[in-house]
């Protein structure tokens, strides 16, 4: 029962009015500025795939584990408080249905973290989603990102990317051949005190962000 | 050479396992002339290190006992305690840390911050003890001290800062670099004793300058005219004497954690790691030790380590040599005279304090006194570990130590006659020795069983009793610690009547009990009216904790209730507490299984490190054995995966993990937490608990 309030109840509902959400084999990417709440969407959007059952892992390029634990308790945590729900048996399943990645940008590529998804698999971990935090687009070739969005077609799964880059428009922010493997872009700014996520590719409109907790709202 | 307790250093090694801790300690021997000669851990060439005293340590090339050993060092006396690493020993490194002022944190440079080092940094922070790190192993392929600095930062929260840059690294390591004195250091001579002090490598001087300011800039957080000096005369022009002094601050305030750096196997680095050890680490005298005086309902006493005070020491080691038993004792007040006697305010015992001698980790000195800050070890004195021995009529506790529960257990059988008289010696020397290793006899099965912190723990003693006592004993399965616990809320109302003639009994106990995540028992009196009356409150009491120690579902102990009663009834003659007693515990059961009883057992944080052409093996052990991936990182061709897996799928893992990753597998294990166990494992441990006890055997 809980845990259809917290479905229902979860961020990602406002964005799905966008009609910008992943088919399964399909990848997206979020694009900001450092330090606006990158990390935050892609928690939001992973914790949605855990509330329904579908198993996440979640790769961080610039985080520790603990940190991203961390982010994870307090998006649910603020979620939970707004309709005074209790996690006591979510958070158990969470855990045990995530699994949370460390690499370092300069030794690891897209190629090798499909390695480990595929070990992971083979592990006899199930995979439905995948987030992939603090990547350097920029230092990412094209090559890499088609091997991976290969992958996740193959693998019917969903990924949604993060990318730190300034520009409001779909030009500003990779080649045609990176884009080209996102079926969604969304950009993230702030609009004097609002910060909202425009849709850059594949649906229309713009979801709010709550200042305070960094969770999607009603724009 | 005359007591004076400003120069004395207390210090323990923690680390993790594998770091090089007993190699550090026997170079730490060597250089202050107590050995002659170095060997290796592993006693490749037969001798073994000093510190690893006993045979089966020199065997396996861990350490299971600290040893503590006296050294000085220029003009100071540091007492060292060798602490062992692995989780299974960690009482070993509880007690140590208990007893000392200062700590030498060793780290891996190619592993860096690993499961252990945080759980060492756990207890090291819990009982405030200030520390300097050493990144150990420079020379292996993969060293990188600045990263594992960065991971102190990053994952201890520690304010870690270089105090020393490696000069080359891996095959390339040469010496260090000072970054106080800003001189370069190198190691000559066969065993690195002859220190030679140079300029610093032209190469080098850039980082060296960078990380210099970076250092005084942390320093002079902690001393304003530091601060104001290198405004003044800039970073080169500060007096080595005053970074130093600012340095001690912060190290003693536990804000500030030196980093120095080498290899203790190929002889570079220590001898200003001991260096460290004087200038940063707190004599007796700067440490805050309180005690609990029994005479006055346990309240806190400062101690003074002066030695015209009543004394008051911890012993908190025992071991068992050819001579009887030997108990390390820590001195906090007064002094530990031969001849004097001494008051046990634990078991209320006097004794005359006989031989008392200072180790030098096998060997002893015999010693007349043991002034305040010291170590000694006594002998023949009949205590526990963590007693407090007392003199001039104080009735002081130095404050109990922490001690886990254990989490597994073994039926151990004598294999004849010989061995059954040996093996009782054996148990009750060892659980002298370990708090966290239990006996017990099961009372329905009559077998002995063995408890302790995992498997290894209770190994190593099966094998010490083969070894120190000839007593060979047939081992059964590990059994894990389960325990039972409720899901919800559950209501009572039940009535004990036994009144048909003579004597009667007659109680009525209703109430609910609920889930409490916070305790593992609480009980609420809610009576209104005198419905049971006062007297047989205590008797309701003891009837749940009764019914507590054995659950319906598997017969395991019951934790995390909390139980309420609000209603009942006793009869003027045929109430006794008796009766409230068997009263409670039918009201027990019948709310229990009203409450959705659920088994729960020990889940282990497990750390798994290997070539990440292994990850994926190591993924499937995880998964195989109904473990969760928390996280796996990769850092320089190498996975390391953290887990939680239930203890009773660890069984036997080293073998299985070495044969999985052509033996480059490491693992380490710590308890973590009780869960809930899935619905089939319970369904087939309530089947197997079922057939037990319809054979008796429960």
């Amino acid at each position: 029962m809980n845990k259809k309030d917290l479905i229902a109840h979860s961020p990602v509902r406002y964005f799905d009015v966008t009609n910008a959400g992943l088919k399964d084999g399909e990848m997206g990417l979020i694009t900001a500025k450092k330090g606006l709440g990158k990390t935050s969407i892609l928690v939001q959007f992973g914790i949605d795939s855990l509330l329904n059952d579908k198993a996440l892992v979640h790769v961080s390029f610039d985080q520790q584990s603990s940190n991203v634990i961390a982010w994870y308790s307090s998006v649910l945590a603020e979620i939970a408080k707004k309709k005074s729900l209790n996690l006591d048996d979510v958070n158990e399943e969470i855990v045990r249905n995530r699994t949370i990645l460390n690499f370092n940008q300069e030794t690891f590529t897209l190629p090798k973290v499909v390695n480990t998804l595929k070990a992971l698999k083979d592990g006899g971990t199930s995979i439905a989603s995948v987030v992939v935090d603090g990547l350097d687009m920029n230092k990412t070739s094209a090559d890499d990102i088609k091997c991976f969005g290969d992958f996740i077609k193959k693998e019917k799964m969903t990924a949604w990317f993060s990318f730190t880059n300034e520009a409001a428009d779909l030009k500003g922010t990779l080649a045609a051949d990176k884009l080209d493997n996102f079926a969604t872009v969304a950009h993230l700014a702030a609009e004097g005190k609002v910060l909202s996520l425009a849709i850059l590719k594949n649906g229309e409109g713009k979801v709010s962000l709550d200042a305070k907790t960094l969770l999607m709202t009603k724009s | 050479m005359a007591w004076d307790i400003s120069k004395v250093r207390n210090i323990g090694i923690s680390a993790h396992i594998d770091s090089g801790k007993t190699t550090t300690s026997e170079r730490i021997l060597f250089y202050c002339n107590k050995i002659h000669a170095i060997h290796e851990v592993r006693g490749k060439d037969g001798v073994g290190a000093v510190m690893d005293n006993m045979e089966l340590e020199r065997e396996r090339g861990i350490t299971i006992q600290s040893a503590a050993t006296q050294v000085q060092w220029k003009d100071y006396t540091i007492n060292l305690i060798d602490t062992p690493g692995h989780v299974d020993f960690t009482v070993e490194v509880e007690r140590s840390l208990r007893v000392l002022d200062g700590a030498i944190m060793i780290l891996c440079a190619v592993a860096g911050v690993q499961s252990q080092s945080i759980t060492v940094d756990r207890q090291l922070k819990r009982y405030h003890v200030p520390r300097v790190a050493f990144v150990n192993k420079c020379d292996r392929q993969g060293a990188n001290p600045v990263r594992v600095r960065m991971q102190l930062r990053e994952k201890l929260g520690l304010n870690a800062y270089m105090m020393e840059l490696p000069i080359g690294l891996e095959d390339k390591l040469e010496g260090v670099v000072d970054l106080v004195a800003m001189k370069a250091i190198y190691f000559d001579g066969p065993n690195g004793e002859d220190l030679r002090i140079a300029e610093i490598p032209a190469n080098m001087t850039a980082d060296a300058e960078k990380y210099r300011e970076e250092l005084l800039d942390a320093a002079s957080m902690f001393d304003d005219s530091l601060m104001e000096e290198i405004m003044e005369k800039g970073y080169d022009g500060v007096a080595e004497d005053k970074i130093i002094a600012a340095i001690r601050k912060g190290t003693l305030a536990e804000q500030f954690v030196g980093v120095f750096c080498g290899s203790a196997h190929v002889n570079k680095g220590i001898q200003p790691l001991l260096d460290a050890v004087v200038r940063y680490l707190p004599a007796p005298n700067e440490v805050r030790n309180v005690a609990l005086d029994l005479d006055n309902n346990e309240a806190e006493v400062e101690l003074e380590s002066v030695d015209n005070k009543p004394c008051v020491a911890l012993g908190f080691k025992l071991d068992d040599g050819q001579y009887g038993q030997l108990t390390y004792t820590r001195v906090y007040q007064g002094k530990i005279k031969k001849g004097e006697e001494l008051y046990n305010t634990r078991n209320k015992k006097r004794f005359k304090v006989g031989r008392l001698v200072r180790m030098n980790s096998a060997q002893m000195e015999d010693i007349n006194e043991g002034c305040a800050g010291d170590i000694v070890a006594l002998f023949g004195v009949d205590c526990a570990s963590g007693d407090t021995f007392v003199s001039g009529g104080v009735n002081y506790s130095m404050a109990s130590m922490y001690v886990p529960e254990p989490v597994i257990s073994l039926s151990i059988t004598p294999k004849d006659k010989q061995a059954s008289m040996q093996m009782s010696k054996a148990l009750n020397r060892f659980t002298k020795e370990d708090p966290t290793f239990r006996v017990y006899t099961d009372p329905e099965s009559n077998e002995t069983i063995i408890k302790g912190m995992g498997e290894l723990h209770l190994e190593v003693y099966v094998e010490r009793m083969k070894r120190e006592y000839n007593c060979e004993v047939i081992t059964g399965k590990p059994q894990v610690a389960y325990r039972e616990s409720i899901t919800t809320t559950g209501d009572f109302n039940y009535t004990h009547k036994k009144q048909t003639g003579g004597s009667g009994q007659y109680g009525r106990v209703a109430g609910f009990m609920e889930p409490d995540s916070e305790k593992d028992y609480e009980f609420v009196d809610a009576i209104k009216g005198g419905a049971i009356p006062n007297e047989y409150i205590p008797s309701c009491d003891k009837g749940f904790q009764k019914a507590m120690k054995e659950g319906s579902l598997i017969g395991a102990p019951i934790v995390g209730v909390k139980i309420t009663i609000n209603d009942g009834q006793y009869h003027p003659v045929d109430s006794n507490d008796n009766a409230f007693q068997i009263a409670a515990i039918g009201a027990f059961r019948e709310g229990y299984m009203k409450a959705k009883p659920v088994i729960l057992e020990p889940i282990m944080k497990v750390q798994m490190t290997a070539p990440t052409e292994f990850q994926g093996n190591l993924f499937g052990l995880i998964n195989q054995r109904r473990g969760v991936i928390v996280d796996s990182t990769d850092e320089n061709n190498t996975s390391t995966v953290n887990a939680e897996v239930p203890l009773s799928e660890m069984f036997g893992f080293s073998t299985i993990l070495r044969s999985s990753t052509q033996g480059k597998g490491e693992f380490t294990m710590e308890f973590l937490k009780y869960g809930k166990v899935p619905n089939n494992v319970s369904e087939e441990l309530q089947a197997k608990y079922k057939e037990e006890k319809a054979a008796g055997k429960k």
